[in-house]
């Protein structure tokens, strides 16, 4: 008696638990193109009325609601706050274009982005943006679009033998300024002591390990030769395991005085293990013991960096809404004909640093309302109102 | 006479086809020590499971000091002050002698156990059973005897009015059982009622007040047992008149011997040799835990053992089961359900599982032979089933006998190991049973039977061979005029008597 | 008389019309859906599920599980990929990367069977190796320079308009499901997964029939890799996250039980097609990658529960 009544009860809640899921599911898309109809309409913007123009053109016998064409966009990875922020952005500057936007995870796996190419080319979008998992996985992503004849252009990671149009994220010399200045600031305070430094890296992934820490590694050593690298660890772009290199790092090599974290995770991680052994502290801004360097320009890491007593002072962040509003832009010109779908047009975005001394807090708060949908008042978190 | 601490009136018990308890009526005095014996079968375990509010009855009542009592669970029985010792028990080997008595009742505040008065009574009852006991010492490392002390304390700390054994000396010493009479004793003297379950008879008449005496089910007698005349006259009432089908002798060719055993040996096994003629029914009797399983296996090669097996005059090596199948031994297992069958398969993808040969090529088999094969064995084996694709866990025990037989016949044994062929299955399936075994005897093949059911024995075999404690006691020639003394066998059997005549 | 349909069977159909469901509600939500190139997409994305899944569900039979079959998947793909990079003719290759399979199949059969290691933590403990050396034989990185023309064949080409990957993915599940329901080695395998006492006294030796199950399943997550590498045109030391997740959901979507005992290869492939339609179908539609994961939990949980709903109905 009592296990058939709780059976029943359990599949009731189930099956409304699915009808939930599915109607959520189809909300959320239902009501972006409502009003980015109105909006694509009375926009001023030139690119976007040529790109209604254009979706005017192209075959209606397809598309996506009201018979708009449809962007696609594989993102690299719907976990993290930049692209969530980015595919956010990404949707309303197509909207605002007057597109219909799919958007699908890639979860950072070859396999899942390739069956999202092929899911995307199937629903007969006319132009595809993806982020590959790597530089091979963007050779098989580039020649399955070729092959289906939709533009497809790439971020981050570039096919390599096959052409393809790309938007470049050009993180090296962002990198190499943000190393640089961590360095000239190191020295300024402690002019005897070497820079030796601990890097928070992810190996496998080649921009990151190129683009970010060797090129940290370069900035600093450009100012302060004798700089350098105690030890290179795998926080897994993962907050605990960061915090474990941290532990490790704290064991193994006392002497470092400079921490560079490849990601928001990374060096917030690393940070908390020296917090937790009485480190990572700093007195009117001036770091006692090492200097932190982070990446992203994330809301945490903005409270550690406006702290002056906390030894996180600067970061390096990425524009979620320029790289999208590039990506949206390209895949326009795509679908016009401006850009040649199989050819090695380029354009680059590339990331700003943000730090303690230079950036007023002011604008970084802006930076985070601006990019990330930000809600949180910086000033109030730290105590200064 | 003062109230009896618990009256039995009427309890039956019924499965579908089979009466397990027919009518049990009989009263418990309080303060005593009150035996039940009886052959296997006879109902005794299926009580202590109404007792103990294991399963339920289909009819009668209790009376637990005057009071209705119909416990649903164990745990109930157990806050009505009923405990119970298993043959296994339900020690945590991993805990301490401490942390097992108050396991399920400890004395918490805030989750975290704590030493009081209430612990403290269980900790002092164990001391008075036996002072020898640690505390603190891990009960792994306690002998079987020990462990049992542990667990007889933490009932009577759990203020346990009535304590029942089953079979607690099964694996105790000569000594340990001393000592746990003792305690039995003192027991007593606490105003704890012992229900107590015993094979073996001289043990009865030396600890028990009371003995109830079962068989099939039904209540046979309840005597003091100062009132009873020794062993013989508990066996008598325990075999009753016993009913035996008419035995009907093999055709034997006592030239041939289909089936040698030497010496064989092993942990439970003590030089067993015997052997078995062409067309002979050979029947090893004993009482659970005697070693006729164990024999059964070791010949099967499901158990390592010593020894020399040869079949036809040839020797064989058996290390395993599919080495006996090739060499022409199968077995019927003691458990059916689950050692003889795949419950979850048809009756016809059961039949073939010892031997696809016939009914397959190069490994793949042909689903039409199959089939026939099944509708065959169904047809020449009756049994009941509408349909060949069945699954065996819808048939009936003797149903499922039969298919496991099958399965068997359909290996092509020389030797046929039946171990309890008609356990759990009624009359009538019982009877074509016993059919299928002197008709296989008939065809050459040795047929050892392997039971704890004289009657079976009795009814089907040539030769009666008597385990007691892994040893061979005595073989019997079986004679269709004049049956062989059941009480004797029974005396052998239960350790009290050593040789037959 | 009203020929008793076996629990299997009732199974199949249960999960069959689900299938049948989603099919025909998503070609009415998504009109792109029931073409003929989406199809094709489907079906070569669940090859890797059924080629791997065929051989993993006669496993689960009988009572096993393998863990590693993701991480073998990887490093497969990237064996391949180093020895056709490395001038080692493809199908050379191609069968090296397999025999890696096959060899870490041994390797858990061994574990499993002969050193009484619980199957759980063996294939657990070849997952995490398998993935660390295909990390170390790639550096960690892609391998996708110096190919030679054709590494991609397997993986990309079509026959007519069929693609390879899904004719071999055919061939394998017909493969498997002759041996599950036609011979005498699956019947054992039900035997030793429904009752192992009562198998080993029937002369089954389980321990070698369980080893070559494993054996098989390494070499079909080889195969797979195999062609997983070919279709990415790279050998991905990434590749399979979850894999083993993905095929246990179909073989249990299919009606296998977890316990071993019951099962179908065929449920299997079914299992396999309603997760790819699913998820290719919620692709389609627009619907969130998390609001997806959520979807896939429901319908797994779902689809059993009705299974076990019917069951009980019609006792």
């Amino acid at each position: 008696m009592k296990s058939k009544s709780l059976k029943r009860w359990l599949s009731v809640c189930l099956a409304a638990t699915a009808i939930m899921v599915m109607t959520a599911g189809c909300q959320g898309k239902e009501e972006a193109p409502a009003d980015g109809g109105a909006s694509a309409a009375q926009s001023e913007s030139p690119q976007a009325s040529d790109a209604a123009d254009a979706a005017d053109k192209t075959d209606t016998a397809s598309g996506g609601k009201d018979g708009k064409a449809i962007i696609g966009k594989v993102s690299y990875n719907m976990n993290e706050a930049y692209h969530q922020a980015e595919c956010a952005w990404f949707e309303k500057y197509a909207e605002e274009a007057g597109y219909d936007t799919i958007i699908i995870d890639g979860k950072v796996d070859s396999s899942i982005m390739l069956n999202s190419v092929q899911d995307l080319i199937s629903k007969n979008t006319k132009a595809i943006i993806c982020q590959p998992a790597d530089v091979a996985n963007a050779e098989a992503l580039v020649q399955e679009a070729q092959n289906a004849d939709v533009p497809l252009a790439t971020f981050v990671n570039k096919a390599e033998t096959t052409a393809n149009p790309h938007i470049r994220l050009y993180e090296a010399p962002a990198t190499k300024e943000l190393g640089a200045a961590a360095a000239k600031k190191w020295m300024e305070w402690y002019p005897d002591k070497k820079i030796v430094m601990a890097i928070i890296d992810i190996p496998s992934s080649q921009q990151v390990h190129e683009e970010r820490a060797l090129a940290f590694v370069e900035g600093v050593q450009s100012v302060a030769a004798d700089a350098e690298v105690a030890v290179m660890l795998d926080g897994e772009s993962s907050r605990d395991k960061s915090m474990a290199c941290g532990e490790d790092i704290l064991q193994s090599h006392p002497e470092v005085n400079m921490v560079y974290g490849i990601n928001a995770n990374s060096v917030l991680g690393a940070l908390a293990a020296f917090e937790a052994a009485g480190r990572g502290q700093a007195e009117d801004g001036i770091p006692k013991t090492e200097l932190f360097v982070g990446t992203d320009g994330s809301e945490q890491e903005a409270i550690k960096i406006y702290d002056p007593n906390s030894s996180l002072k600067l970061t390096m962040a990425l524009s979620p809404k320029n790289n999208a509003k590039t990506q949206i832009d390209t895949a326009i010109q795509l679908m016009n004909g401006e850009i040649d779908a199989k050819s090695d047009y380029e354009v680059e975005v590339t990331d700003v640093v943000l730090d303690y001394w230079n950036t007023p807090i002011d604008e970084f708060q802006k930076f985070l309302v601006d990019e990330y949908f930000s809600e949180m008042d910086l000033k109030q978190e730290l105590g200064l109102e | 006479m003062e109230q009896p601490i618990l009256s039995i009136r009427n309890i039956s018990k019924e499965y579908p086809g089979v009466k397990a308890l027919d009518d049990v009526s009989f009263d418990i005095p309080a303060n005593v020590v009150h035996c039940i014996v009886g052959e296997n079968g006879a109902g005794k375990s299926t009580l202590i499971k109404i007792l103990t509010g294991a399963i339920e009855k289909t009819r009668g009542s209790m009376l637990l000091n005057g009071q209705e009592y119909y416990p649903k669970s164990i745990k109930e029985a157990m806050r009505a002050g009923i405990s119970v010792l298993y043959q296994e028990l339900n020690v945590v080997d991993e805990l301490t002698v401490e942390e097992n008595l108050t396991l399920g009742a400890e004395d918490t505040r805030f989750g975290v156990i704590r030493h009081s008065g209430k612990t403290q009574r269980v900790y002092e009852v164990l001391h008075e059973i036996d002072p020898s006991i640690q505390l603190k010492e891990k009960v792994e490392k306690l002998s079987m005897a020990k462990k049992q002390i542990v667990e007889i304390a933490k009932a009577v700390a759990a203020n346990a009015s009535i304590l029942i054994m089953d079979e607690p000396t099964a694996a105790l010493s000569e000594e340990e059982v001393r000592k746990l009479f003792t305690i039995i004793h003192k027991l007593r003297e606490q105003e704890v009622t012992v229900i107590y379950i015993s094979h073996r008879l001289d043990e009865i008449m030396e600890i028990g007040d009371y003995v109830t005496v079962l068989r099939d089910g039904r209540t046979i007698a309840t005597k003091q047992a100062s009132g009873i005349q020794g062993q013989e006259e508990l066996i008598q009432l325990m075999l009753g008149k016993i009913v035996i089908q008419t035995y009907v002798p093999s055709v034997i060719d006592t030239d041939q011997k289909v089936l040698e055993v030497e010496h064989l040996t092993n942990d439970k096994l003590h030089d067993i040799s015997f052997e078995a003629l062409k067309g002979e029914i050979v029947g090893f009797y004993g009482l659970v835990g005697a070693g006729k399983t164990e024999v059964a296996r070791a010949l099967f090669g499901a158990d390592p053992c010593e020894g020399t097996i040869r079949i036809d005059g040839k020797e064989v090596h058996v290390r395993d089961p599919r080495d006996a199948i090739r060499q022409g031994i199968t077995m019927v297992p003691e458990e059916r359900r689950t050692q003889g069958l795949f419950l979850e398969l048809s009756i016809k993808d059961n039949i073939p599982v010892m031997n696809y040969k016939k009914i397959s090529r190069w490994n793949v088999y042909n689903k039409r032979k199959q089939r026939e094969m099944a509708v065959q064995y169904i047809k020449d084996l009756r049994i009941a089933t509408n349909s060949e694709e069945k699954n065996v866990s819808l048939l009936s025990g003797g149903n499922q006998q039969k298919v496991v037989l099958a399965k068997c016949l359909n290996a092509d044994a020389k030797v046929l190991l039946l171990d309890e062929p008609s356990r759990g299955v009624d009359v009538g399936a019982k009877d074509e049973i016993f059919h299928i075994i002197r008709e296989l005897a008939a065809k050459g093949s040795a047929c050892i039977v392997f039971s704890s059911e004289l009657p079976e024995i009795l009814a089907l075999c040539d030769k009666i061979i008597l385990l007691y404690e892994g040893k061979i006691r005595a073989v019997i020639q079986n004679n269709a005029e004049k049956q062989p003394d059941s009480e004797k066998i029974m005396q052998i059997s239960t350790g009290g008597l050593d040789k037959y005549e | 008389m009203s020929k008793s349909i076996s629990k299997s069977t009732l199974t199949q159909l249960i999960t069959l019309s689900i299938l049948i469901v989603l099919v025909v509600v998503l070609s009415i939500l998504a009109p792109e859906f029931l073409t003929y190139n989406n199809m094709m997409n489907v079906l070569r994305q669940v090859t890797f599920v059924i080629i791997t899944g065929s051989a993993a569900t006669m496993l689960m039979i009988t009572g096993h599980m393998d863990l590693s079959v993701g991480s073998l998947l990887a490093l497969s793909g990237v064996v391949f990929a180093v020895c056709a990079m490395n001038d080692i003719p493809l199908f050379l290759a191609g069968l090296l990367g397999v025999g890696v399979g096959f060899a870490f199949g041994v390797l858990n059969g061994i574990l499993v069977t002969k050193l009484k290691v619980t199957h759980v933590i063996a294939t657990l403990g070849s997952m995490y190796v398998a993935r660390g050396l295909s990390y170390i034989v790639t550096d960690g990185k892609s391998i996708n320079a110096g190919l030679p023309r054709g590494f991609d064949s397997i993986g990309r080409k079509m026959i007519g308009t069929i693609p390879i990957a899904v004719i071999i993915a055919v061939l394998v599940l017909l493969i498997f499901f002759f041996l599950e329901s036609k011979t005498v080695f699956g019947k054992y395998a039900f035997a030793i997964g429904g009752n192992k006492n009562a198998a080993t006294l029937s002369g089954i030796k389980s321990n070698r029939l369980v080893l070559s199950i494993y054996t098989l399943v390494g070499t079909m997550a080889g195969l797979s890799g195999v062609i997983m590498a070919s279709r990415l045109g790279a050998g991905d030391p990434n590749v399979g996250n979850g894999f083993e997740f993905d095929c246990i959901v179909a073989i249990v979507l299919g009606g296998t039980s977890v316990a071993g005992g019951s099962g179908s290869v065929i449920g299997m492939a079914i299992g396999a097609l309603i997760v790819g339609f699913l998820s290719n179908g919620l692709n389609l539609l627009g619907v969130g990658t998390f609001y997806q994961t959520v979807f896939k939990g429901v319908i797994l949980v779902g689809a059993v529960l009705l299974d076990s709903l019917i069951k009980k109905k019609l006792k």
